[in-house]
């Protein structure tokens, strides 16, 4: 049998085991598609070559179809709406779904550096010292500063609120301890519901 | 045969009691009843623990907030929820967690437990929750029962309070800015000018002042009042005359003249002296016949206006009033200007503003030619029209 185009790439079978949520529209929200790319930055903030293990993951996760490459994967992530070169291509499901499976088996990697990072803010917080006086929180927050600004369009009103380094570092530890909630038995399926949380009709 | 399956984890042990199903020679079959559940955090002497009831509720309310912790998005309370639910969870602070148990005792006391969490405290219990939830072996009708929320749950990003303000601040600032725009008088349309527009064509002018002064007697002077009292009476003042004595007559004829409708446009004595200077520079006419026929034209004119004004009356004046006027050469009034101070106050009385015409267009040079009179009315009612030389308008200017 002679075929005159090659088979229709049917989506990996990893994604299969998250529900696909019941949206108004085919894209994902808004939200989703700034949460999955600040998760992504704070892995970049804990992991200095955490955007090329993200490709390698994606790789061995079998997501080649949804992720091919270094500039899919920026264009995925240059949907979020608070980006200097923010896209408005939308975001389909499939690679949201990917994302989230990257996210969580990065974070899992991860699992032990999150955990000292937050058990030391608390200590911290314990003795009412600022965040500085943990070398590699001080470290993690900084670097997360430093990306933010460097990537995220000041101008626009999401990221306006986060103008001072208050602002970020306590952005910075949410999605820390988003990161860490990723990391569990069930990280990628309560990760990915609750990034739908509000959105379901 | 009863036995316990442990979930570890750093700063969190789940431990549950059960009996075994089905075979009790094989360790891994599930449990059917639970008899005990136990959880406890290392490193600290807290501890709660309970029968099926308490593990079904500790399972729902870890894994409800754990989704809350991650979208950010509170999870509202359970519909059939009971009088007081027997584990809670809520925030303390950003970074802490409060879990409160309320366990029943064999012999009817409810004592609650309250124990603090930290985040990593609250995700090892999450992740034991977790691990029971996932495991097969144990309680295998217990599983992840997590969806996203329906979008009727979502937070707005603002409080209703916080969203409210803005709409307030614009209503009060609509509501002011109509309390201000109010108190200004609503401005007068006067529609004259619109209702007579033939009165400013130029070639109709003779014609109309000839043919309206019959059926219209000249309710000018009423409007004419009100603008130019002040203006009479500032002059009245510096010049100190009898202005008092004047006052009461001009009120009369006022009121003899209100209940005419017609309204003509009338020129106020301040308006007609800009108008006489500014043909200060005009040509003179200095053909005598025509200036005779003007002369001539003029006096019957005024002498026909002035009847219609006074309606018969008699003037109402006691000295003699002298203008200046320029007339143009179809013995259109272009300008007047008073002569005596009689004459200023008394320019209602006259039908002078009536009939002086202004060219709209006031900055350009009047090329038409002019003669000028010395018009003096007489308080008997005669009126005496006086040809100015050219000459002697240079003198006085």
């Amino acid at each position: 049998m002679q075929v005159d185009s090659p088979p229709a790439l049917s989506s990996p079978s990893i994604l299969e085991t998250l529900p696909p949520p019941s949206l108004p529209s085919q894209d994902c929200p808004r939200r989703v598609r700034m949460d999955l790319d600040l998760l992504i930055l704070a892995i970049e903030s804990l992991d200095v070559s955490g955007s090329e293990a993200l490709l390698k993951v994606s790789d061995q996760l079998g997501l080649q179809a949804v992720i091919p490459g270094r500039v899919q994967l920026w264009r995925i992530r240059s949907t979020n709406p608070m980006r200097r070169q923010s896209q408005r291509d939308p975001l389909s499901i499939d690679q949201a779904k990917a994302l989230t499976l990257v996210i969580c088996f990065l974070a899992k990697r991860l699992t032990v550096l999150i955990r000292q990072l937050l058990l030391g803010h608390q200590q911290l917080q314990d003795q009412n010292l600022s965040a500085e006086h943990h070398f590699r929180l001080g470290d993690y927050l900084s670097r997360f500063r430093t990306l933010f600004r460097a990537r995220m369009n000041p101008k626009r009103a999401g990221v306006i609120a986060y103008s001072t380094d208050d602002k970020l570092n306590e952005l910075a530890l949410m999605l820390l301890t988003r990161l860490l909630f990723c990391t569990g038995t069930q990280g990628p399926q309560r990760l990915w519901n609750s990034l739908f949380d509000g959105e379901v009709v | 045969m009863t036995i316990q399956r442990q979930y570890t984890l750093p700063n969190c042990n789940l431990i549950v009691e059960g009996l075994l199903a089905g075979d009790e020679s094989d360790p891994t079959s599930p449990l059917t009843v639970v008899l005990n559940s136990e959880c406890s955090f290392p490193g600290t002497s807290d501890r709660l623990s309970g029968g099926r009831e308490f593990l079904d509720a500790l399972v729902k309310t870890v894994s409800a907030y754990a989704q809350s912790l991650l979208s950010g998005v509170a999870y509202p309370a359970e519909e059939t929820a009971i009088a007081a639910p027997p584990v809670t969870l809520k925030h303390l602070d950003r970074y802490r967690h409060q879990l409160m148990a309320t366990t029943t005792e064999p012999n009817g006391d409810q004592p609650s437990t309250t124990i603090e969490l930290n985040s990593v405290q609250l995700f090892d219990l999450v992740e034991a929750v977790d691990q029971l939830l996932a495991d097969a072996l144990t309680l295998p009708d217990l599983t992840l029962q997590v969806a996203p929320l329906n979008r009727r749950h979502a937070r707005p990003a603002e409080p209703a309070t916080k969203r409210v303000v803005p709409a307030i601040a614009g209503l009060s600032t609509l509501a002011a800015a109509a309390v201000f725009l109010f108190m200004p008088p609503v401005p007068e349309f006067e529609p004259t000018r619109v209702e007579n527009p033939d009165l400013s064509d130029l070639v109709e002018q003779e014609a109309i002042n000839l043919g309206e002064s019959s059926d219209s007697p000249d309710d000018d002077s009423v409007d004419e009042d009100s603008s130019t009292a002040d203006v009479s009476e500032d002059v009245a003042v510096s010049g100190a005359t009898d202005a008092g004595e004047e006052d009461p007559a001009g009120d009369d004829n006022a009121d003899l003249e209100e209940d005419s409708d017609a309204e003509v446009e009338t020129v106020d004595p301040v308006a007609a002296g800009i108008a006489l200077g500014r043909l200060s520079a005009a040509r003179p006419i200095v053909d005598d016949a025509t200036l005779n026929a003007i002369e001539a034209e003029l006096e019957s004119d005024l002498a026909d206006a002035l009847e219609e004004l006074t309606a018969g009356a008699g003037p109402n004046f006691d000295e003699a009033l002298v203008y200046r006027v320029a007339v143009s050469g179809n013995v259109e009034i272009l300008g007047y200007k008073y002569e005596n101070d009689a004459a200023l106050e008394n320019v209602d009385q006259t039908p002078l503003p009536s009939l002086t015409f202004i060219p709209v267009d006031t900055e350009s040079d009047p090329d038409e030619p002019i003669a000028q009179f010395r018009v003096t009315f007489e308080p008997e009612g005669e009126i005496d029209a006086e040809r100015i030389e050219p000459e002697e308008l240079d003198d006085g200017e």
